[in-house]
């Protein structure tokens, strides 16, 4: 993570400190958001991940593509279930996303997203087992369906399609 | 209150703190799935909290939940409507 570190996800900074990286990571995505595509406009600016729980890692090799299937929401703003399609990935670690979701809950703390110089972008997830996942992608799809009640994976399970 | 519950100064029951945001209040997140914002609002899974768990959020300036009145509980009491004149 380069704005919402493991330090910022623990309360460690003090407060000054922790909205200057919110304030700071706000003003990075109003620099880049109008070279973002609708999708990821959406995810950067608009839906909350924080406190979700993946339920489903799916890739496919053949087709470039990651899928994150999760539910997230709260008492205030309501449920929803999520499904996240990275396409066109790169530099993607089979070994460590499988290893991070193996029988683990996976709790999302925070996120952020980052246009690269070489055109494409990086969607980075901390969890709240401490550990990070970065994805390289080229385009996004969205899909959000609502759920009456929050419907938590104990764990999440890895596919390899 | 992240730091307590670290060093092991928080109830058992509190699984972690986490931090405002410009989406979030800070808000407690138990170990039963529950979680309580800042200003004593549940965000997940309302429920009656432990004595223990109350003195800890007072004592760190945090709003409790809003129980609700007795007022509010009583049941609807039907009253005796039928005119004394008129019972058998």
């Amino acid at each position: 993570m380069k704005f919402f570190t493991e330090e910022w996800c623990s309360g460690k900074l003090k407060t000054s400190e922790t909205k200057k990286v919110a304030r700071d990571y706000q003003a990075y995505l109003d620099e880049i958001y109008d070279e973002l595509p609708f999708p990821i406009k959406l995810l950067a600016k608009h839906i909350n991940l924080h406190d979700g729980i993946l339920g489903e890692i799916q890739y496919s090799k053949s087709s470039n593509m990651l899928i994150l299937n999760g539910s997230f929401g709260d008492l205030e703003t309501g449920y929803f279930s999520l499904q996240l399609k990275y396409l066109g990935i790169s530099n993607f670690d089979l070994n460590q996303v499988a290893s991070l979701c193996k029988n683990q809950k996976l709790e999302i703390l925070r996120d952020e997203i980052e246009l690269l110089t070489t055109g494409g972008y990086s969607h980075r997830l901390f969890f709240a087992i401490k550990k990070e996942l970065e994805i390289f992608f080229r385009n996004l799809e969205i899909e959000i369906k609502y759920i009456d009640a929050k419907d938590y994976y104990k764990i999440c399970s890895f596919r390899l399609a | 209150m992240q730091s307590q519950v670290e060093k092991n100064q928080a109830p058992k029951s509190v699984d972690r703190v986490d931090t405002a945001s410009e989406r979030e209040k800070p808000h407690i997140h138990f170990d039963d799935g529950s979680a309580l914002n800042q200003d004593g609002t549940w965000k997940e899974k309302g429920r009656e909290l432990t004595n223990k768990e109350k003195e800890w959020i007072e004592k760190n300036g945090w709003e409790l939940p809003k129980t609700p009145s007795k007022k509010d509980d009583k049941k609807t009491q039907v009253k005796d409507e039928i005119p004394n004149n008129q019972k058998k």
